[in-house]
């Protein structure tokens, strides 16, 4: 039998008081009385969002640190998972078997067809051994900051009175978002009396802002911040004007910023970008990013994935300040080339060039249209596990290489068909279940049609795909291609009792290790691209970024012909695999620069170079990077760090807390990495030494 | 001979080194060198290609000029970009005189900014045909007066005439100097260094440092400074300080 508590809370504090229980089986109810999608989610986020965010912590100047409550709806949660979902362990055992059919994910996996099923049989991505895998998520989503800024909650309420459907029913979340701001306001702190304006009116201060922001992107779910130089540029300016800041002020208030920030950090996200095309008033945008990157050196943390985007390759006057802050020994920030990447963003998105100045890279470096698409990388597949599948059933005593060749590409075009399918599901059970309203309506276009996110709001919904282990292929094919060659007796079924030694490696710019990178590339970008013609959703690219699943889907993938043995790691993004680039950092760069921005959404490159290339030979670090840039690059993140120090800090981290490192798309402590990631970031070439 | 024909004994190629000369730079180290210093880091170097032992010959490579200049000129991207190019270093670069002088040859054709690193111990004829192919002269000095036979094992009269010919035809030179704690640091040496300044475009000081040591293990040959030890921060501000009295110009710490 199911008691429901008998007074049923009103204020954020009583919604806080309830019991763990008392609290599920309240949002049970709600999801039971109420059928309208877009009101049951408004009803349930009445509930959850004043649950979910928590009390301030003594000395913090910004509001809004959330921990997620066991019965929920959220776009991202950490894992894979999407829309409703449970902690089963943290809720009454009676609601167990009736939540399980209500999950979101459960749902949209049930609703795969027989050839997604058969194709893509696990979720197990972690521990099951197979080529692909469907995740479940609605990543990469940003707020439009120019429309929450303006409104600021009181408009944004107003807007939404009287409204029919989603737009009606995000004014009741909108309203639980402003009576959190207000129970954040109780009190006379600082904290307390921002927190008080921000419920009362639009924003008129950089502080006031920056706790608006905060508040809006934790109640969506999101993790990303998107270009805040164009958000928060106006209002440095005002401030500073106005007396209320001085630049020192300034950055200590973005210190705190950061700081908010990264108390949410899921290690792969919190991305904040600066600079680039498309910016309404460049000059306080580029005011505010200078500020940013003074802050992000001062922080010396992980997070935020501080990220620029040079509009201009010579001439941004964004470089030399970036550099600077690299030159600290921070991990940031990432740096990006808008002149290669906007025409490809045209191009695979189908967009202007106005709405390709919008892309943003969110997470581990995946490219959104900020506040405009839904693009969630929500399937992977692992293109070295192919790989060994198809030479494991070749003939051994096959010389075809072609042969081979042909049966990978097969297996790759078929996956590339499921994850797109897969991914279509996806999105089209999340968007029968629930509005996403918070992600709706604060989507730009979403709001100008006035159609939820996935419902045709997203200016494009896109299936994306993460792929693994192409560096791995290339090379592999490279080896076998050079044994067939310079041995006649050499068989397919041979390559164990080869050496590597001597087989051409992607990293040193040589033609044949070139070709194969090429070619492998271009055959999972284009497949891909193929088959989200077919798909009901607005396309599907491939992103070639990197978490820690190269070490994940390494361990569970086969030996390969290039030297890497079973369980060994996957090489990390567009990456030579560790330590295979020989011949210095020019050849690295025209390698890396051989994948252009066309035909994806997002690829990945490592440097780790020591920090005199970031003082003393700086000018020909830039030079270098220039090169790269204007040849086709598209992004580069760096590691400064002294090879010497990274081994010291193996054997006494204790020494060495505040090393930063850059491990694939995101940055860690490298004394908090697992010993086999601290391994790999060792063994990666270092260059200027 | 054709110069397709023409190949080089090289034991080491530098991508990316921004140590030898101006910019971004391809360096190439050649086989072979008539100087026997004490503390030389490359012992395996010296060794005339036509002389070479086992152990040098698993280390050093004959390269066709068409391959070196095709590595060279997959960088020139970079160069361009920087201010950087081509260096020829060693060992001594000039002992393979007819490789040098076609390679530099085909560089410049080409618009490559040219470096020589040159230990300057060559016949005068020789270097004054290379005076037009070359950019920019890096030249080592490394001991004044009777001192220099002992750790070079040559004097350094033709040394000296050699920089003061480059010097006189106008060539751009920078100086290389090596600087040894208690070995070459005598004040004498360092109050020609200065005065030399006066006339190059700059002198690069190379505190000594032991890192070369091992090698002289793997090839057999006998460690000539064994005794030698790297010098301090306050070691190197005073030679700085000693250099500047005698009225150095342009003198870097490298
Ligand atoms: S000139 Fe250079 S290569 Fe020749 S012996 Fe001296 S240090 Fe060694």
């Amino acid at each position: 039998m199911i008691a429901l508590p008998t007074q049923l809370p009103a204020t954020v504090q009583e919604i806080q008081n309830l019991s763990e229980n008392d609290y599920c089986l309240l949002f049970s109810q709600i999801w039971e009385e109420e059928q309208d999608p877009a009101w049951r989610e408004a009803r349930c986020l009445s509930l959850q969002l004043p649950r979910q965010f928590l009390p301030l912590r003594e000395g913090d100047r910004f509001a809004g640190e959330v921990s997620l409550p066991p019965m929920r709806f959220t776009i991202e949660p950490p894992g894979s998972n999407i829309g409703y979902e449970v902690d089963s362990e943290r809720m009454p055992t009676e609601l167990r078997q009736i939540w399980e059919r209500r999950i979101t994910k459960v749902k949209a996996r049930t609703a795969f067809s027989p050839f997604v099923a058969q194709t893509l049989p696990s979720d197990d991505w972690q521990g099951e051994k197979a080529d692909a895998f469907p995740l479940y998520r609605l990543a990469g989503i940003t707020i439009d900051h120019a429309t929450g800024l303006s409104l600021g909650l009181p408009g944004l309420i107003q807007q939404a009175d009287g409204k029919q459907g989603w737009v009606g029913a995000s004014g009741l979340v909108f309203e639980a978002i402003q009576k959190i701001a207000k129970w954040y306001g109780e009190g006379d702190s600082e904290t307390a009396a921002t927190c008080r304006a921000v419920a009362s009116k639009a924003p008129s201060t950089m502080a006031e802002a920056i706790q608006l922001i905060l508040l809006l992107v934790r109640a969506t779910g999101a993790w990303n911040y998107g270009r805040l130089d164009v958000a928060l540029g106006s209002f440095l300016k005002h401030d500073l004007d106005q007396g209320r800041l001085t630049e020192e002020t300034a950055v200590d208030l973005l210190v705190d910023f950061w700081k908010a920030i990264s108390r949410h950090d899921n290690h792969f996200n919190n991305r904040v970008i600066l600079g680039g095309l498309g910016r309404s008033d460049p000059k306080a945008s580029d005011a505010f990013a200078l500020l940013a990157l003074k802050a992000t050196a001062r922080f010396g943390e992980k997070q935020p994935q501080v990220s620029v985007r040079l509009s201009d390759v010579e001439s941004d006057p964004l470089w030399e300040p970036s550099l600077d802050c690299l030159a600290t020994g921070s991990p940031f920030p990432i740096l990006y080339n808008d002149p290669e990447i906007i025409p490809a963003v045209q191009s695979v998105y189908g967009v202007s060039f106005e709405e390709a100045c919008q892309w943003i890279p969110y997470g581990c470096g995946e490219i959104s249209l900020e506040a405009r698409t839904a693009s969630s990388p929500n399937a992977v597949i692992n293109l070295a596990f192919v790989f060994a599948q198809c030479l494991e059933e070749v003939h051994p005593s096959s010389r075809d290489l072609e042969a081979l060749w042909r049966s990978y590409e097969a297996r790759v075009e078929l996956l590339a068909n499921a994850t797109g399918e897969a991914q279509s599901t996806i999105y089209e059970i999340l968007g029968k279940d629930a509005p996403c309203l918070l992600a709706s309506s604060l989507n730009v276009t979403a709001r100008e049609r006035g159609l939820p996110l996935l419902e045709g709001g997203a200016l494009k919904v896109f299936a994306v795909t993460e792929t693994y282990g192409n560096t791995n292929v290339a090379d592999s094919f490279a080896a076998l291609e050079h044994w067939l060659n310079e041995d006649s007796s050499f068989c397919l079924g041979n390559w164990r009792e080869k050496e590597t030694a001597g087989c051409p490696a992607f990293g040193n710019n040589d033609d044949r290790s070139n070709f194969w990178m090429s070619r492998v590339h271009n055959q999972v970008c284009t497949s891909v691209l193929e088959s989200g013609k077919n798909l009901a959703v607005g396309g599907h690219a491939i992103v070639w970024i990197n978490n820690n699943a190269n070490n994940v889907l390494g361990a569970l993938t086969p030996a390969t012909p290039d030297g890497r043995k079973e369980g060994e790691r996957l090489a990390n993004g567009n990456n030579p695999h560790p330590g295979r680039d020989r011949s210095g950092l020019t050849a690295l760069l025209q390698s890396l620069g051989l994948i252009s921005g066309a035909n994806h959404l997002g690829v990945v490159q490592n440097l780790k170079v020591s920090p005199d290339l970031l003082t003393k030979h700086r000018a020909a670090l830039r030079a270098a990077l220039e090169v790269y840039f204007l040849g086709g690059g598209t992004q580069i993140m760096f590691t400064v760090i002294d090879q010497e120090e990274l081994l010291r800090a193996m054997d006494h981290p204790e020494e060495y807390p505040h090393l930063l490192v850059r491990v694939g798309g995101f940055s860690a402590r490298f004394v908090e990495l697992p010993r086999e990631v601290q391994e790999e970031i060792v063994a990666r070439t270092a260059y200027g030494q | 001979m054709d110069n397709e024909l023409v190949t080089g004994w090289v034991f080491d190629v530098h991508r990316f080194s921004l140590n030898d000369g101006p910019g971004i730079r391809t360096t190439f180290f050649l086989q072979g060198c008539p100087l026997e210093c004490l503390w030389c880091h490359n012992p395996e170097s010296q060794a005339y290609p036509s002389k070479m032992t086992a152990h040098e010959c698993s280390k050093v490579r004959e390269l066709p000029l068409n391959e070196a200049l095709a590595m060279a000129l997959s960088d020139q991207a970079f160069y361009r970009r920087s201010g950087g190019g081509v260096t020829l270093s060693g060992g001594e670069p000039t002992v393979q005189h007819r490789f040098v002088s076609a390679f530099l040859h085909e560089l410049g054709d080409r618009g490559i900014h040219r470096c020589l690193d040159t230990c300057g111990f060559l016949a005068r004829q020789q270097l004054a045909s290379l005076v037009p192919l070359v950019d920019l002269f890096l030249f080592d000095y490394k001991a004044t007066g009777e001192l220099h036979k002992k750790l070079m094992g040559q004097e350094a009269d033709l040394i000296l005439q050699n920089l003061n010919f480059l010097l006189d035809q106008k060539a751009a030179v920078w100086l290389r100097c090596p600087l040894v704690p208690g070995v070459n640091d005598q004040l004498a040496h360092l109050e020609k260094i200065a005065s030399l300044s006066q006339r190059v475009e700059k002198v690069t000081i190379l505190p000594y440092h032991k890192s070369g040591v091992h090698k002289y293990g793997e090839s057999g040959k006998v460690y000539g400074l064994p005794e030698a030890t790297e010098p301090s921060t306050e070691q190197i501000a005073v030679w700085q300080q000693q250099i500047a009295d005698f009225g150095g110009q342009n003198v870097m710490m490298g």
